[in-house]
């Protein structure tokens, strides 16, 4: 693992064609009551105002390979952003 | 607080794709981003520190049994040396993490070093075997703290302490700062600016206090006195330099600690100590980040790839749900101030050039490359800066005009909601009383019911039982009846024998 991989967390996404995607990993957390575990990815893609595009998804370990879904209950997703908001506040 | 309940996980991870790959999608501000990410690269160094110190205590806890000579042997050597390389690859990552410069080899130096401090430190247990001890593990730590006491490899090793672990590899010379030697430049001539100083410090003031930083006196009002050391400058070798302290221990070693590995170019040494300081004190951050709204539901994304029908980001959609129509049309853009990363500190020769080192540092956007070595280049940077900071500050008043129209209606919100919840529950009691007292009602009609059903069960036998009775009664009647008839006949009949005797 070279130092720009350290540095960066990086988590590799490999598509059903067998193609591998390596995105950079943000956050990675879990609630402790749901225990119900999210990972915050970047492709570092950014608007025209440098405002950065980050992926949310729950990553579902139940069938033993991880997965990653999208969060449907509105609760559960403003939890997750409610996280977010308190992280961008710490200097 | 939301991250109360909630625990940071480092964990590799590869995922398998079946389907689609379902995420949220979200923009973050720069400044937003870069808060989730510290805090994550936060977490991520308390980890790797922590087994750093169990790896320490392991290996200073280590017991190293001695071969049929009484010395420590190869192989146990080599198990000591695993566990420095498992330590000195934590800490690699550590500094990797904290952005400092490794110089090469530093993991295997390293561990050399630290196999060096044990087996220094390491003492005859009694039982066939050596070790230095948990309570010791601080000193032996203590005396290896130097871990940049490393030479590059072109340098002749004088000192072999484990040549017989580490094959091929000599141990590294040991390097004290008092042995480094350093050529300072002759100052270059003085830059007539055509701006005084005192005039540059004032504009820098100026520009401070409309952007809100914290103003720092310049450089030059600190109250140690250099003019003698500026006299004094250039020093073409260590004898020349005087004795009162113009390149002071400290000095030297934070050099070779910052610049090991840089020593082909000749350094510059500060004459202010407390110049780095100085300049990290003028970074800013700006305003508490806005973290943007995410994008709709409809626009969640099912695939690795981004839809590209999605919806462009529509710049006034903000956080704040209740913001109106006509306020999202005028809300300006809020762009944060200007911001410093990790400023590289610039040391100059003499006061004069330090002092210009530093102001033209507080003033260098990260992004931005001006060369301030000319007159006209430092000019045009004030300048540019003054523009800017006039720009930022008119964008910081706007953005706190925002965030006051946004509060008050915040708490308007927050009043109106407050009140519908409090009409919620009253109405929720009233219902509650009517359903308790229709219960109560309906209870007390089951029992009227109940003890009307007993009753006519009650009548019922009652009445069952008299029908039997009164049906027995009615047969005697009948024979009383015939027998009282029978009686009259022979009352009739002895009337009449009487007549005839």
């Amino acid at each position: 693992m070279d130092n720009q991989e350290i540095e960066k967390k990086m988590m590799s996404i490999v598509a059903e064609d067998g193609s591998v995607e390596e995105v950079e990993v943000i956050l990675a957390f879990e609630f402790k009551d749901t225990k119900k575990e999210y990972v915050i990815y970047t492709k570092n893609e950014k608007d025209e105002n440098d405002n950065v595009t980050v992926y949310v998804s729950h990553v579902d370990r139940s069938s033993g390979e991880p997965k990653l879904l999208g969060i449907d209950d509105e609760e559960e997703w403003n939890r997750v952003k409610d996280v977010l908001r308190e992280l961008s506040k710490v200097e | 607080m939301a991250l109360d309940n909630t625990e940071f996980i480092d964990r590799d991870l590869v995922v398998q794709e079946q389907n689609n790959v379902g995420s949220n999608r979200i923009r973050l501000r720069e400044l937003s981003f870069s808060g989730v990410s510290e805090a994550f690269r936060e977490f991520r160094k308390k980890q790797l520190e922590e087994q750093v110190s169990v790896a320490r205590d392991e290996l200073a806890g280590n017991v190293a049994f001695a071969d049929a000579d009484g010395k420590i042997s190869e192989s146990e050597k080599e198990k000591v040396f695993e566990k420095a390389a498992a330590i000195a690859k934590l800490e690699e990552q550590i500094k990797i993490l904290d952005r400092e410069t490794i110089p090469q080899n530093f993991v295997k130096s390293r561990a050399i070093k630290l196999l060096d401090t044990w087996l220094d430190n390491c003492r005859y247990n009694g039982h066939s075997a050596y070790s230095v001890g948990l309570e010791k593990a601080d000193e032996l730590f203590a005396s290896a703290a130097n871990e940049e006491g490393f030479v590059p490899e072109e340098v002749a090793p004088e000192k072999v302490t484990s040549e017989e672990v580490v094959s091929g590899v000599t141990a590294p010379e040991e390097v004290t700062p008092e042995e480094v030697v350093f050529e300072v430049p002759a100052p270059e001539e003085s830059m007539d600016l055509g701006l005084s100083d005192s005039d540059v410090e004032e504009q820098i003031d100026d520009m401070l206090n409309k952007s809100g930083g914290e103003v720092v006196e310049p450089v030059a009002d600190l109250e140690f006195d250099d003019t003698e050391e500026v006299a004094d400058v250039p020093v073409e070798s260590e004898e020349a330099l005087p004795e009162e302290e113009f390149i002071t221990d400290a000095d030297v070693q934070n050099v070779v600690e910052s610049e090991f590995g840089e020593l082909e170019e000749e350094p510059m040494i500060s004459k202010n100590p407390e110049a780095a300081a100085r300049v990290d004190r003028y970074v800013e951050d700006g305003p508490l980040p806005f973290v943007m709204p995410d994008i709709s539901q409809e626009d969640l994304l099912s695939g690795i790839k981004p839809d590209s029908s999605v919806v462009a980001p529509d710049f006034s959609d903000y956080e704040f749900d209740d913001v109106a129509e006509a306020d999202k049309e005028r809300m300006p853009v809020i762009v944060p101030p200007r911001v410093f990363d990790g400023v590289e500190t610039t040391m100059g020769v003499n006061a004069d050039e330090a002092r210009q080192a530093d102001e033209s540092e507080e003033v260098v956007s990260v992004n931005e490359k001006v060369d301030v070595s000319t007159l006209s280049g430092l000019k045009q940077r004030l300048l540019d800066m003054r523009e800017k900071s006039r720009e930022s500050n008119e964008r910081m008043l706007d953005a706190k005009r925002l965030a006051q129209e946004t509060d008050e209606r915040a708490a308007q919100v927050r009043a109106e909601v407050q009140e519908m919840q409090v009409q919620y529950k009253s109405r929720v009691e009233k219902i509650k009383e009517k359903i308790a007292k229709l219960e109560e009602l309906q209870k007390a009609e089951e029992k009227e019911t109940e003890l009307a059903y007993l009753t006519v069960e009650a009548n019922q036998r009652f009445i069952d039982d008299h029908q039997e009775k009164m049906a027995v009664m009615t047969d005697e009647m009948a024979e009383i009846n015939s027998l009282l008839s029978l009686i009259d006949e022979d009352e009739n009949d002895d009337t009449i024998g009487v007549k005839s005797v």
